[in-house]
């Protein structure tokens, strides 16, 4: 199990657009993969979890990664942090 | 393309509108029922069946749409994935297996439950998504039900919705800029729907018989509210000519909106009032510009329709500022909550009434919910700083009623003062007219209000006893039966007496027959929706009063509507002739 942190950074944070685009990412993975926001943790793969944080910039966000595949899985959703989704 | 097919109904807001049709059945009946434990197999199987099958319907979609709007490609993807989430299908898997219940009910449940939650969040967009949701839930549920599937909701350019009936719900929705035009198979002239559609300014058509069967999706419609007609499949001539009637009326719209700031006086110099009637916050901003002078009815209750819990103080307070600042200098009337009748709130159950109209409802509700009128009270004094505030109170029955809603706001100021939050200590309070023993006992009551405002739609409901969401009574619902004439004069009267103001807001406002007959009456203050004003204050301008106070007086005596009709039929032809080709945009009214 691998864990890390990263921060929303994009204007309108995980509005619809970018929740689709963890989503579709998280769903390449087998490894299951969680997003823990204060007391919520809910399942990446879940576009309506995922949503339903309405992390907005400037949310620090816990990424818990399990799996045979969880270093590339991990690395990837890391990147999506960091680019911004391809929002901006 | 299709058959040419020119349908009748009731036209419930002015104008033309020419566009494809996006059918949309908003009825589902959903099956409930338990299930044995043996059947929970075949149940989710059948729900498995029904995901693939949206999936495949979401992909054709998406190729045919290959459009450069960002919007449709975007509620796809969420709809696709929202077929694959593991949270929504483990939550309907789970309360199949758990609950024995059948699937339709199930992804019903979950659906509603899902949507309510995106309707309560603070961030538009997300809020937004809401309806992607409701809209796939009832994708899926129709496909469960072997139902026609429903189009993707409504976000091409140049959509004419055709439904069963209108939600109020969906109606407020409705962007006016994608929807240019409604019909509906039911729902009536003074209907909410109706009424809001009206407030958007979409041309709509209701009472369409058979509309939804009759017109496909994709079919080419001409909303003819000159005529009340829905004309489906035009022909080439029939659209170029009704391209040529819209382009006019849109011209002539322009032109009354540049004599909008001339104030509106009878030929004797008599000043009339015009305000506006309005729903949704985002209206005000038009409210100036149509010539009215201020809002004459803030309907308070859509504030508390599309959220998924009651409107926090704060969320009121914000709303009922923004409308107040809005119509500086003019005043803006609020009035208390009016849900119940055929306003529901879908977080609040109410109980099953065998008389809605009559029952717990209104200031009812909130007199018996001090909770929730003291929140309301409070985001309204809150608001009253702006100075042109002014609350009114709802289906006002009998002096206990209006003594006890005051003394609840008399508590509040008392509050406010305690915690050092300003309000204006000078706001009007005044109380709505609208059921008959109100009027009747308008003398006292007079000396106890502020202002009144006379809701003649209600009036008319209870005075004549019909209900006026009820079709086959349509014909006996008729604000110009000489007994609400009697009640609408009993009540200037008493206004005159104590000294306060009177005020008109139903929908016999807009109509240029019941304008004459309230001018004639004695009514100086006309409200009405945000898109009649700017005919209204042409028609209303330089017309003989003492004419229209003799017919009045004549119409008091009439003894059916049909004789009020009678006695004024040629002032009402008069004032229609001077508006010339700008009558197109008054509708037709059946």
């Amino acid at each position: 199990m691998l864990k890390a942190s990263a921060l929303v950074q994009n204007k309108f944070g995980l509005h619809a657009r970018a929740a689709v685009t963890i989503v579709n990412e998280a769903s390449k993975y087998v490894s299951e993969i969680f997003f823990v926001k204060g007391d919520d943790r809910i399942n990446a793969k879940s576009i309506l979890g995922v949503m339903i944080l309405e992390a907005v910039k400037g949310t620090e966000i816990s990424i818990e990664v399990d799996g045979p595949d969880e270093e590339k899985a991990l690395s990837a959703i890391l990147d999506l942090f960091a680019a911004k989704f391809n929002e901006e | 393309m299709g058959r040419t097919r020119t349908l009748k109904g009731l036209a419930v807001s002015p104008g033309v509108a020419i566009g494809r049709a996006v059918v949309v059945l908003y009825d589902i009946t959903v099956p409930d029922f338990h299930i044995p434990e043996s059947d929970v197999r075949l149940e989710l199987l059948k729900f498995d069946a029904a995901l693939a099958l949206c999936k495949e319907q979401l992909l054709q979609i998406r190729e045919h749409e290959i459009d450069d709007d960002d919007t449709v490609q975007d509620i796809l993807e969420s709809q696709l994935l929202i077929l694959v989430d593991p949270l929504f299908v483990g939550e309907v898997v789970n309360r199949v297996k758990k609950e024995l219940r059948n699937v339709e009910k199930v992804v019903s449940d979950v659906v509603t439950e899902f949507s309510r939650m995106f309707d309560s969040m603070s961030d538009t967009y997300l809020r937004d998504r809401a309806s992607d949701i409701r809209d796939i839930g009832g994708r899926i549920l129709r496909n469960l039900l072997g139902e026609d599937p429903p189009p993707l909701h409504l976000l091409d350019k140049e959509t004419i919705l055709v439904c069963d009936h209108l939600n109020v719900s969906e109606v407020a929705h409705l962007d006016p800029e994608r929807v240019l035009g409604l019909v509906s198979e039911i729902g009536g002239e003074t209907s909410h729907p109706a009424i809001l559609a009206r407030s958007l300014g979409i041309p709509s058509i209701v009472s369409v018989l058979e509309a939804t069967k009759v017109v496909k999706t994709g079919d080419q419609l001409i909303v003819d509210c000159i005529n009340g007609l829905v004309l489906v499949n035009p022909t080439r001539d029939e659209f170029a000519s009704y391209k040529k009637i819209r382009e006019e009326l849109e011209s002539s719209w322009e032109r009354l909106l540049e004599d909008s700031q001339e104030p509106v006086s009878t030929h004797e110099g008599v000043e009339i009032t015009f305000l506006a009637n309005i729903s949704v916050p985002n209206e005000i901003d038009q409210v100036l510009r149509f010539g009215a002078s201020g809002v004459g009815l803030f309907r308070s209750e859509y504030l508390y329709m599309n959220k998924s819990s009651f409107p926090s103080e704060e969320d009121q307070a914000q709303a009922y500022l923004r409308v107040a600042r809005g119509a500086l200098p003019g005043p803006v009337t609020i009035r208390t909550l009016d849900i119940g009748g055929d306003k529901e709130l879908p977080y609040l159950c109410f109980i099953k009434e065998s008389n809605p109209f009559l029952g717990w409802r209104s200031i009812r509700f909130s007199l018996d919910n001090v909770d929730i009128f003291k929140t309301q009270l409070r985001a309204l004094l809150r608001a009253s700083v702006t100075g042109n505030l002014r609350v009114m109170f709802p289906m006002i029955s009998c002096m206990e009623e209006l003594w006890r809603a005051k003394e609840l706001l008399d508590e509040v100021r008392l509050e406010l003062r305690r915690e050092g939050i300003a309000f204006d200590e000078n706001m009007k309070v005044g109380m709505m007219i609208e059921v008959p023993s109100a009027a009747i006992l308008s003398e006292a009551l007079a000396r106890e209000v502020d202002f009144f405002s006379i809701g003649t739609n209600d009036l008319t409901q209870f005075t004549l006893a019909v209900d006026r969401t009820n079709q086959k009574l349509s014909d006996l619902f008729d604000s110009l039966s000489p007994a609400v004439l009697k009640m609408i004069h009993m009540t200037v009267k008493a206004a005159g007496l104590a000294g306060i103001n009177v005020s008109c807001c139903g929908e016999m406002t807009a109509t240029p027959m019941g304008f004459l007959v309230l001018l004639g009456l004695g009514v100086r203050e006309f409200s009405c929706n945000l898109f009649s004003v700017p005919q209204m204050r042409r028609l209303g301008n330089d017309i003989e009063l003492s004419l229209v106070e003799e017919l009045a007086e004549q119409a008091l005596n009439a003894r059916t509507a049909d004789e009020v009709r009678g006695i004024f039929s040629a002032a009402e032809r008069k004032v229609l002739e001077s508006m010339g080709e700008m009558q197109g945009l008054i509708p037709s009214l059946g």
